[in-house]
This record gives C-alpha cells, structure tokens and sequence, in this order.
C-alpha cells in the first residue's frame, strides 16, 4: 500500500541532504544556483523551479486529484445560532415562551422554554433552501452552497470544541486542519506563507493553538495575522527593513551571494546550502509579494464595492487576494475572543454581526465565481457549535440575566460550504423538530474533516504522520466522508 | 452469534460447516503466519468494526460473553462459537460470520436489533475472512507468550551486548573503539574514510557542538599553534569543562523534557506562567556540567523528592521534568497522559502513552502497563506551597526581594483595613435595611432563593443572620428599642388609614425609650418601610454624634468618653456599638464576612507578590516539585480511555515487558519506577541516552527514531556499535562526558565533510559514516553566535527566564529564553524550535524564506550586525581592509583572503555614508547572513 504522506524518517523530507544526493546529483541543484547568480541583478525570476525540490513548502499532488485547490475558511466564532441562521423551526415560534415537549438536552448551562426565531425566514434559489433575514447576500448563493444542518460536536464548551473543529481532538496538542492541508499539498507560491490565519483585534478562546502545528514541523503553523492593522510591517513580522532602501538591499544580497558562491565552489554540492542561498531571493520577493497581496487599495472600485466596508470586507478581500496568490489555507476569524457567543441579546448581536459579515461573504463567494476561481476554492462557514433552540436562563456571574440569548449547543448545529466541488444548492441532513439535536443524517465534526480533505483530494486515513509510535491523522481513528455533500 | 445459537435448524447445518472448515491453516490458526501488512489491515479497518460493533458481547471483555463466541482472538476466532466454527478461511461467501453481517437470513442478523453494518464495514470483513482471518497473537493484556515472543525477535527489548571490537586493516586509524566498528563497515565495502578536518574546521566544528558558540579568534590561534600531539584532546577536555557546555546539551534535554515555562491554555484570568520553571532548567544545565551520571540525573527527575537529600536541596528542582508539562485546563488524566509520555519515551523510547485507549497495537504494552504508571501518577500531586531550594541567605539581593515584598504586603494590609471599615460603616448605616430584611425573609436555608434576595438588595448574608439572632434574642425579653419595631411588624399598614387608626398605630410605637419614642412620633410612619427609615436615621444620628463627641475629646486632649451622656441615647448607640452587636463586629469576623471581596480585590496586588518571587533575581528560588500522596491508590483501566469507563485497578507497577511484575510498594511508586527506568538491565534507557548523544554530534541518530525504539523500529545498521557504547556508558558510571570523549576523540568524528568521490558513490546518504555531515546551526546557536559576535552576550548561568523577543534584546543566552508554549513566538517556530508540548526526538530542519527575512530584516540582526562592527577591536583596525580580516576572523574564524577583501572594499564603498547603519555594519550583517557562518564543516 504506497502512502505518499507517510514519512516514517523526519529526514526524508526534512534533511535535503539525502534528496540531493540522490534526486539532484546530476548537477541540477547547480543548474539551480547558477540561473540564481544570473538573475539576481534585477532579482528577477525563474527562481522557482530550482526551489520546489528542496522546500517543505512545495507543491505536492494529493493521493487522488481533488477538485479543491485551496481553502478558506470563514470561522464565526463565538457559536452561531442555526435557528436564526440557516436552521428555521417554526415550531419554536408556535411554543414560544412554552417548554419543549422534550428535556432540555444538557448544555454548558441551565436553558428554559422554547425561543422562537426573532429572524424571518425565505426560501432562496432554485434550490429553495431557507436562509434568515440575517444572510440575505449569502442567501443570493444558495444554490452554489450545500448547507449542513446536522453537525453535531462533543461537548457545549468553546475551548474542547474550537479545537476539535480546528485540529480533530479536543483537548491534547494536535496539527490543525490548515497544518494538515498545507503539510499534504505544500503550497503555490513560495513567497506567501501557506497557511495564513486572520482574526482582527487579537486572538480567539484558545488563541494561535487553533492553527498550530503541534508535532508537524513549524513551518506548517498559521501564520497568525492581526487584520486590525493595515500597514504591512504590523501584518507580516520583518517584511520591510527599516535601514536600507530595495536597492542598497538587493546590493548587500548580490554580496552575500557572491560570497556564497565562493564558499560553495570550494565544496562538494550540497542541497541544504543551495537551499538557504535560494531562500534570500524568495525572502527578498517575499518582501514586494506580501505587500502587494495585503494592499486591497490595488483592487478596482467596483471589487471594493462589491465587498463593502469595515474589518470583515476588508479581511475577506485580503483573503481573497491570497488566495488567488496560492496561498493554499486561509482561516478568516470573525473577531477576538467569541464574537458570536450572544448568552444574552441575542437579538441584537446576532443582527449586528450578521450585517457585519454578510455582504463581504457573499462579495467573497460572487468574486470567487466571476474569476472562476469557485470550482476549485473551498469556501467553508461556521462556528465551533451552535445555540440552544431554547432561552438561557440566569446563572449569575455568567450572563447578565435578561433572558434572551441561547446557550451553546453541540447536540445540533449548521455548517456549509461552497466550491471546491461541493454539490451546492443542498441542504443535507436535520436537527430535530426545535433544533436541539442532529437526528438526521448527523455530520460529526469527523466526518465533516474527512469529508474537506476529499474534496482536496486526500483519503483522510491516508494523510498521516508518523509521531511518538503512532500515525497520526486529521481525523484520528473517526470520520467518514459524506459522498452527499461532494458533487 | 446469539441468534445461531438460538436458532437450532441451523444447528446441524453448522456442523456441515465445520466439516468445511478444515481448510481453515491448521495448528495455533491464521494469526501465527499473520503478515506486519495483514496485521496492520487488521487493526485499522477489521478491529475498529469489531470493537465497536462487536466486542460489547464477543470479547473477553465483555460484561456477558454471548453465544460462546469470542471475536478477539485468532484461537477463539478459529474455534468460533457455542455452535461451532463462524468463518470459513478464504470464503467469505460461506463464512457464517459474513453471513450475518450481511443480513440475508432473517434469523442470522448481527449485529442484532437492525443495526446493519455498514456496506463498507461488511466489505472489510469479507476481504478480512478472504485473506484467512489474521489477526495478531493475542489482543487483550499480553500473554507470556507474547512478551517472550517480543524479546526474542525485537533487538531492543534484548540486553546491550558488548561485542568484542571488530578487527580492521588500517589500524592507525583507530583512536576510540567508535572508529574499530566504524572502520569496520567501511572497510568491508572497500570505502576508505575520509581525510581528517582541518584544523580550524575542527576546532570550530567541536567548539559549536560541546558549545553552542564560535570559538574566539585567540583560540583558534592558539589551537592551531599548539604542536602536541595531544592538543585536540586537550581542546575537548577544555570544552567539556566550559560551564557554557551544560548551556548547550542541557538544552537538547530540555528538548527531550518538552521544557516551557507556561502551562498552556487555561480559562481567563488563571495565571499561566509556571512560578519556578527556571529552577529545574538550572538543575539541567548543573547536572550535564557537574556530569551527573546518567542513571542518578534520571532518578533525581522521576523521584528527587523520595531522596534522602541533605542540606542542599536544590535536586529537588529536578523535578519539573514531570511537572512543567501543558495543563490541558486542567484535566488531571491529560496531564498524567502528558507525564507517563515524557517519562516512557523520554528515557526508554517506549511509547506507552499509545496504550491509553487500548493495548498498544504494535509494541508489548498493555492498557494494564499504562494504567499501572497511571496510578503512581495519580498517587503524586505538586505541594501546596513548592519547596524551598536552600537556605535563604542573607544576599543583598535577597534584602531588597524582602523589601520589595513587604511593600506590597502592607498594600494588602492597608487594602483590608479600607475594605473592612467601609463594610463596617455601611452596616452601620443601613440598620433599617437589615431590619427589613429580618422581617421579609422567611427562607433561611442556604440556597438560590436566600442568595437572590440579599443579592438584590446588597445585604451581607452572614451580617443578615446576625441581624437575626440579635433580634430574636433581645425581642426574647421586653426591649425598649425593638419593642416598637416588632408591634410595627404586626401591624396591617395601609395607604387611606383615618387618622384615628393612624393614632393607635402610632400609639403601638411608643416606647420608653423617650428619643426613639418622639423619632416616631414626629415621622407618624405610614408604612414598615418608613418605621424602618426613622431607625435608620436616628441610628446614623446617634452614631455621628458619637463620632463628633470622640472627636472633639481628642482635639482638646482629654480621654475619650465611654457613652454618651444621654441614657436614651446611649443605649441607641449600643445598638451599633455593644460588644458582639451585629455592626460591631471583631476584625476577623468583618473579615470573614467580605472574604470574597477582599480576595478579589486584593488578587492583583497578591499577583504582585507571586510575580515578584519568579521574576526578582533575589527571591529565594523553589523548586516545581512533585509529592506522594497521603494515600496512595490504584487506577483502574478506563475502558477506551474514558474515565467513565474504569475497569479492574492494576497494581502500580512497571511495565510487564521490562519486568514489571511485582506491584510498587513504596508511596506513590516513583522511586521504583525510576530504579526500574534507571537500572543497567534495562534493555532500552542505556541505548536510547547513547543514541540521543550521538545524534547530536552527528546530525542524525544510530537510531533514526529517537523517541521510538519499539517493534517498528528496525535494527540499526550500527547495532554492535550502539549496544557498545550502550554498555560503555553504564560501566563508565554513566558519565556523559566519557561518552563524548569516545565520540570526540574518534577518528570518525574528525573526519572532513568532503567525501571521495568513491564515498560518495558506495556509501551515499553517508550511512556508514564514510565523513562527517555537515551540519546548519540551530536556533539558540545561530542566535547566540549573533549575540557573541556583536560582543553583547551575557555570559552569566542560570536564572529566571527571559524575553528575547522585544527590544531592549536580551543579551541572555537563547537557553534562557521564557518558553510560552500557548503562543510560542513566531521566530521560534520559523527556526524549528522544539515543540515545547511532546518530549522532542530531534528537530526539524526546515530552509525557509522567513529564517532569511529575519536575518534581513529583523532589528535583532540589525543591532547586532552594528555591534558587530562598533566592536573595539574592529574600530581600532587601521583601515578598511583590516577591518574586514578582522571581521572574518571574529566571524568565520579565519583569514579573509584578497579576492575577498577586494569584494568587501568594492561593498563598502558602493554603499551611502549612513551614519545610522554603516557600510562596515551593512558588510558585517552579510556575514552574519552567510552560508560560511551558517553551516559548520
């Protein structure tokens, strides 16, 4: 059974030693330094095919060819109320302020009687999926979009919960989904990180451990981008050197490779050394590349428009500009802490969130489609759970007692994703009659890994690493792939 | 199979079957000729489906064995159930197994009540029963048979032999016994080695390997001019007795000890930084310089505290090898999980953290060894307070700690008086609130309802019930002051009372205590309400008065008086003022009373203190330790890991396959546990320790796997060699430093990293070690040469961490640095620092853009390359050319040679007279940027 991913050796892909004496003895890796010393008066390209052998980062195919490139993914973080998003159960609005004809299933806190939906519902599409009057702009993609209604997670606690969604265990130290997926398919453009993570103001709950790399090398970590800012050198740490202009630097480069050179000539070739020599020009074009990237005043008036204005159009540009880049892992963080987390006036977060997000997502989604970039993104949007269909009752020192927000709630919630080979325009599986629990075809949080790493052409048992005795995975020893949900 | 059992027209069809059956291997069944490929199929497609689907009723395991059947092993398998043989080898089609499975006889369905496999999971066991059923030897706890199979075939579970050194030709080669066995493998492939390093190269390549620094100029010089023709094993024996040595391979420990000083995520507000993290990195770095032998520095971490110690009890700091590991928010098994990792792993490449859920699906360890060392660590807990290191000196260091320390302590006190008196003084204020509140509350059980209700009106609970006990008892007897209260109480108040009722309500009130008496009289309350408010309000009277009348005693010097003057009045003060009076109460009560709130508030101000006592360099230093339990106790197995399951306890003990048979019987277990980790028996603790050391010096391990010598694990190509140096280590006291001295002083070691071009052919990935592997600085190398060169580094030992990252830089070595392993900054992990969550088997060597950006661009770089080429002896050289030698031998320790100096000067003068970053500093940072520096031959 040949398992492309699985390195039973840290060397094999880490130590280039071995791979350039074997892969690149016959001179390539020269070939390699000597276009490099050729092109550097300019800085010029054709860099990147000398490099990719070499670096951790390169692309690498998946075991199958999957119809998704590159990810993003949208995280509401805090816990979305499905009722009042995507989930719409008019039974909650016939016994409002009644009990539910069933117990209240166990949440983080005590939850009371049914709370209607204070959203209206439409059907959108051709599909007719109903979406809130809080997604009217996401609602316009319905039929790209496969809404799932029947996810259901472990525990009603952000923290077990943000990391189960994020790295597939909820509480020991795993590589996340976005390590995984870079880790797997390496990365388009060398001079882009490959997995970057954006949350505006600081950090979620459990903080850069949703994005990090646990056992897998660093390199395949988030890298974590505070998109409050909107100067380059608070985005990206040494991107612009503060002393010396391009030119002097290009200059202080051309000697560094010089002396390079000397010290390699007088050497047997070595992969390693090559390498490192080639990582100062990437570094050096990382510095324009990044910068252009995180710049959305480049993008026409119409784009800006489409997109909107605040922090999530701003962000959700720049993610898009990333990803057209080849960054091939984009996490877009609602905000710090747990925006989404509305114990209390629900009503009025939720609307004030929405309204934040809604037009820059489904910018994102029309923008993604009108440069076909759609069919082969995977754009996914949720949170780490959803909220009781039920109200949450006081609990002094936790809400503030007015009786009208909901509880987190894992029993059932709502997910969905868009492009990259999802069959849109579905909603698959259901909560039950009030939106407590998944009862109809449930996706576990598993299923829902295996099921993203398909679609990006992996065989989720497959995608392994072999760390302390043990190959690891994504989704560990669960998950099953939804066919439905892949077109 | 419960249904074939009861369906008995099966019965004789069953028979047919096992008739058919005999093609089924014969003797011990399939599982015996089971292939690595076959059992690694099995346990992750064929074991999942039974054990969730099956086992509840078909394993030894099971609460009730149903049918007879037992699915969890090849015999039993074989043998099938109460009815006879279930599969028949290689034909699924007839097997009665799939049969069931597949539902297609009405009276055969398993698993029963319509929970049909899945199409694909009944596919797995076709294909499972097609390839004859195999399955390993015995999956529930290790059999004998198993553990003695293991030990016969796996080269690691054997003891270290000491084989004889092998014979070479070229014996003039051999300087250690490394370079017999060496020579050896090169020699039977016809390889001759290659030349020896120059000596700059070696004096260089071993000066960074026991160091972590470049050697000086001086140095080298005088290495270079030393004749001797021992000079390099006197260079080895000054390196190893450099206190920078246990900076270095102390770190690489740490590596192994996931050593961080926080504790990862917890809630809000819980302090994460680790109080004394520092001391047990100090212990590291102390233990390798004072070459602690091995086996006693790995009983000091398991069980210091078990130790008789004597006065110095700074090896109790030992002990945060287990302590210092992420909390998990606190969830105690996680952190066991977390410390068994280390431990097993860590010292014996064992990993019994797989056995958690289950037994462990290659290696001979069962759920029964993991929770054997569950329960020592369950038995362990950290002390209340962590203990002292030493005696508390009389430093001046420490003077200013404890003043410091007071400072704040009287803060604490002066915060308390604050609080206690303003508490008191509303007590004193609101007399009628509480009386009210006497009065309306006719709940007094503890619970939601009693708390709601003093929440709500901002009573203290404990002062209420004392307002009550007070009340009842004087109300017990005729009571001039409350006498009134209580008539009102009973009164029916209403709001169009005439006045005739109104007079006899307020004759009710009358009292003989005159003042009260006119105070209500004058109000002619309407309501309990307003009764309440004229006691209020006279009681704030009476108490300022008494307060004016203290007051002005003290002005003009006379005694402060003991009542009031009028009788009325004073006994309304008493009310507030007599001994044991619900607002007068003693200090410790008032204290009592608003202990949350004093906690509370005074939290920052006792993070204050806490912080002062990790972070100012005279706090006495702790140690994170670890003690037994008052009552040691037993863990159950927990069922596929979840505590909600326990099964049978198991004895604590060691793990079965290395002899751990006999339970612990010492406290907690650690000691024993550690003897047993820490003996020369031990197949594995030797091995694992000398393939670590040797990893270090040479890029990569005899091993490859350095934290996994288990069944997957294949024999290395220098086994007699590992099991040699194995074996030397142990008769050598196990002393480190004499394992260095075997390595370092061998031929092999001070090969040059240049192959012949015959090397190169017949030996390619340099497994025979044909010359030496060039090897690229690691992070706190790289950063430390930084900070060497630039003249900044603070070469003093130990000490609480560090920040690195923000500028002011820290001219600390790198090994100080504070670890936050929640946010690990990003230069670390762009560096392929450590994960500071898993005992580390090596680091990664990724070459990334973003190393080079930081050497670009990063102002550390920058302020060092300045340094660099502000040093004195570079300013003092007389011109540019002698500057740049002198930069080359501070930075690449050699001569610069005139091409070279030609391409600096051409540098130097193509760049602007900047006086904030000069050519010559802007030259120096390409050094620091260069590959020569980078990588060491």
């Amino acid at each position: 059974m040949s398992m492309p991913h699985h390195r039973a050796r840290l060397s094999d892909r880490f130590l280039t030693r071995r791979d350039f004496l074997t892969r690149c003895g016959m001179g390539l890796g020269m070939i390699g330094l000597a276009n490099l010393l050729g092109t550097t008066a300019n800085g010029a390209s054709s860099l990147a095919t000398g490099i990719s052998a070499n670096s951790p980062l390169a692309p690498h195919a998946p075991h199958f060819p999957g119809k998704a490139k590159r990810v993003i993914h949208i995280f509401a973080n805090g816990g979305p109320s499905h009722v009042d998003t995507f989930d719409p159960k008019p039974s909650l609005a016939r016994l409002h302020g009644k009990p539910l004809p069933m117990d209240n299933l166990k949440t983080e806190r005590r939850t009371g009687a049914a709370f209607k939906s204070p959203f209206q519902f439409k059907k959108y599409g051709q599909s007719g999926i109903e979406v809130s009057e809080l997604f009217p702009h996401v609602a316009g993609h319905i039929d790209d979009i496969a809404v799932i209604r029947s996810m259901n997670a472990d525990v009603p606690n952000h923290e077990p919960s943000l990391l189960l969604m994020n790295c597939g265990e909820a509480r020991l130290p795993r590589p996340s989904m976005g390590s995984w997926v870079t880790y797997g398919l390496g990365t388009e453009n060398q001079n882009l990180p490959g997995f970057i993570s954006m949350c505006p103001g600081g950090y979620p709950i459990q903080e850069s451990q949703n994005w990090q790399s646990a056992f897998l090398p660093g390199i395949y970590q988030g890298t974590y981008i505070n998109t409050q800012h909107e100067q380059i050198e608070k985005l990206i740490e040494h991107i612009k050197n503060k002393n010396l202009t391009v030119a002097e630097q290009r200059q202080q480069l051309d000697l560094l490779q010089q002396l390079n050179e000397r010290h390699a000539r007088k050497r047997a070739q070595d992969a390693q050394m090559e390498s490192r020599v080639q990582s100062f020009e990437l570094a050096y074009r990382m510095q324009m590349d990044a910068t252009d990237a995180f710049d959305i005043s480049k993008e026409p008036q119409a784009i800006r428009d489409l997109y909107g204005t605040g922090t999530q159009a701003r962000q959700l540009l720049i993610a898009r500009r990333l990803l057209e880049r080849g960054v091939r892992f984009v996490q877009v963080w609602h905000g710090e802490g747990q925006p989404w987390d509305n114990h209390d006036d629900l009503e009025e977060n939720h609307r004030r969130l929405a309204k934040d997000c809604d037009q820059p997502i489904a910018a994102l989604l029309a923008d993604l489609k009108q440069r076909g970039m759609l069919k082969d993104t995977l754009v996914i949007w949720g949170g780490e759970f959803g909220r009781t269909p039920t109200v949450e009752l006081p609990t002094p020192g936790a809400n503030s007692g007015k009786i009208n927000g909901r509880d987190h709630n894992h029993h059932g919630f709502t997910m969905w994703m868009a492009g990259g080979g999802v069959r849109g325009g579905q909603a698959y599986g259901a909560t039950d009659e009030f939106g407590f629990k998944a009862v109809e075809k449930p996706v576990h949080v598993h299923d829902l890994h295996a099921t993203i790493l398909h679609l990006l052409g992996f065989d989720h048992t497959k995608l392994t690493f072999r760390h302390a005795g043990r190959d690891f995975r994504l989704t560990d020893v669960h998950g099953n792939l939804v066919k439905e949900l892949v077109a | 199979l419960r249904k074939v059992v009861r369906a008995k027209f099966i019965f004789p069809f069953l028979i047919l079957f096992g008739a058919i059956s005999i093609c089924v291997p014969k003797s011990s069944g399939a599982a015996a000729v089971a292939s690595p490929d076959q059992i690694e199929f099995f346990e992750k497609q064929v074991r999942p489906v039974l054990s969730d689907h099956c086992y509840s009723c078909h394993s030894a395991k099971a609460e009730k064995v149903k049918g007879g059947l037992l699915l969890d092993n090849p015999a039993a398998v074989l043998k099938g159930g109460d009815s006879g043989p279930v599969l028949i080898s290689g034909d699924p089609a007839h097997s009665l197994l799939i049969k069931a499975v597949r539902y297609s006889d009405p009276d055969l369905q398993m698993p029963p009540k319509n929970k049909k496999l899945s199409d694909a999971q009944i596919a797995v066991l076709e294909a499972w029963v097609k390839m004859g059923a195999p399955m390993p030897a015995a999956a529930g706890a290790p059999s004998v048979t198993r553990l003695d199979e293991a030990r016969a075939k796996h080269w690691a579970f054997q003891p270290a032999r000491k084989s004889a050194l092998p014979t070479v030709r070229n014996r003039r080669w051999i300087k250690s016994p490394v370079d017999n066995f060496i020579l050896a493998g090169l020699e039977a492939k016809q390889i001759k080695p290659a030349m020896r390093a120059d000596r700059r190269d070696l004096i260089r390549r071993v000066t960074y390997d026991l160091l972590g620094l470049p050697p000086t100029p001086r140095e080298v010089e005088a290495f270079l001019a030393d004749y001797r023709s021992d000079a390099y094993a006197r260079l080895v024996e000054r390196l190893l007795a450099s206190p920078h040595y246990g900076e270095r391979w102390g770190r690489y420990w740490l590596d192994v000890a996931r050593y961080a000083d926080s504790k990862g995520y917890l809630a809000g507000g819980e302090e994460r930084r680790f109080p004394f993290s520092h001391t047990y990195r100090d212990y590291v770095v102390r233990a390798f310089n004072e070459d602690k032998p091995y086996d006693q520095f790995l009983i000091e971490q398991i069980a210091a505290d078990k130790l008789s110690l004597g006065e110095d009890k700074r090896t109790l700091a030992a002990l945060g090898f287990l302590t210092l590991g992420r909390r998990f928010l606190n969830n105690q098994n996680d952190i066991i999980d977390d410390r068994i990792d280390v431990v097993t792993r860590g010292t014996m490449g064992l990993t019994v953290a797989c056995a958690r859920c289950h037994d462990h699906k290659f290696d001979p360890i069962s759920s029964k060894d993991y929770y054997a060392l569950h329960g020592v660590f369950s038995s362990s807990e950290e002390p209340a307070e962590e203990p002292l290191l030493g005696a508390l000196g009389n430093s001046k260091e420490y003077q200013d700690y404890l003043k410091e320390k007071e400072k704040i302590e009287k803060e604490i006190a002066d915060f308390k008086t604050k609080e206690v008196n303003e508490f008191l003084e509303k007590l004193r204020d609101r007399t009628g609130d509480y009386l009210l509140a006497v009065h309306e509350q006719t709940n007094w059980e503890e619970g939601a309802a009693f708390e709601t209700y003093v929440g709500q009106r901002k009573l203290n609970p404990a002062a209420l019930r004392r307002w009550k006990a007070d009340l009842d008892k004087r109300l017990a007897n005729p009571d001039s002051i409350f006498q009134p209260w209580a008539n009102a109480a009973k009164i029916v108040w209403s709001s169009d009372t005439n006045a005739a009722i109104a007079a006899k309500q307020l004759r009710e009130l009358t009292t003989t205590n005159v003042v009260l008496s006119d105070a209500l009289k004058s109000a002619a309350p309407k309501s309990l309400n307003e009764v309440a408010k004229v006691y209020t309000k006279l009681l704030n009277e009476v108490d300022a008065e008494w307060k004016t009348v203290r007051a002005e005693a003290v002005k003009k010097g006379k005694p402060a008086p003991a009542a009031l003057a009028s009788p009325d009045r004073e006994s309304l003060r008493l009310v507030l003022y007599a001994e044991g009076a619900p607002a007068n109460l003693t200090r410790a009560d008032a204290e009592g009373m608003i202990s949350k709130r004093l906690r509370e508030g005074s939290a920052p101000l006792r993070g204050k203190i806490e912080a002062l006592s990790w972070t100012h360099p005279g706090a006495p230093p702790r140690a994170m330790a670890l003690v037994d339990r008052a009552a040691p106790a037993n863990s159950p197995v927990f069922l596929r890991g979840n505590p909600g399951t326990p099964g049978d306890p198991v004895p604590r003990r060691f793990i079965e396959l290395l002899g751990g048979g006999s339970p612990f019987t010492n406290g907690s277990g650690r000691l024993e546990l550690a003897r047993a980790i820490a003996s020369p028996t031990n197949p594995l603790t030797a091995r694992v320790y000398v393939n670590r050391i040797w990893l270090h010096h040479f890029g990569e391990g005899l091993v490859g796997s350095a934290g996994d010598f288990g069944i997957r694990t294949e024999q290395p190509s220098q086994h007699a060699l590992l099991d040699y140096l194995a074996s030397y280590l142990v008769e050598h006291r196990w002393s480190t430093k004499d394992l260095h001295r075997a390595i370092l002083l061998s031929s092999t070691y001070q090969q040059s990293c240049e192959a012949s071009a015959q090397a190169v052919r017949l030996d390619p990935d340099n497994r025979l070690y044909s010359r030496m592997t060039r090897q690229r600085l690691d992070y706190e190398a790289f950063r430390d040469t930084m900070l060497a060169l630039s003249g900044k580094l603070d070469e003093h030992l130990g000490g609480v961490p560090v920040d690195i990252q923000s500028e002011p830089f820290s001219p600390r070595r790198s090994v100080y640095a504070f670890i936050d392993r929640q946010n690990l900054p990003g230069v670390f992990r762009t560096f392929d620092f450590a994960n500071p969550d898993v005992s580390n088997q090596g680091r990664f060597h990724t070459t990334v853009p973003q190393q080079a950006l930081f050497l670009m661009n990063s102002p550390f770089i920058t302020e060092q390359a300045r340094g660099l080429a502000d040093r004195a002896d570079v300013k003092q050289a007389a011109n540019a050319s002698e500057k740049i030698r002198t930069l080359y031998a501070l930075v690449l320790q050699r001569p610069a040679d005139p091409a070279e100096i030609a391409l600096a000067e051409k540098f130097l003068k193509s760049q602007p007279a900047d006086e904030k970053y000069t050519p010559l500093q802007r030259f120096a940072q390409v050094l620091l940027e260069s590959n020569e520096l980078m990588f060491l031959d």
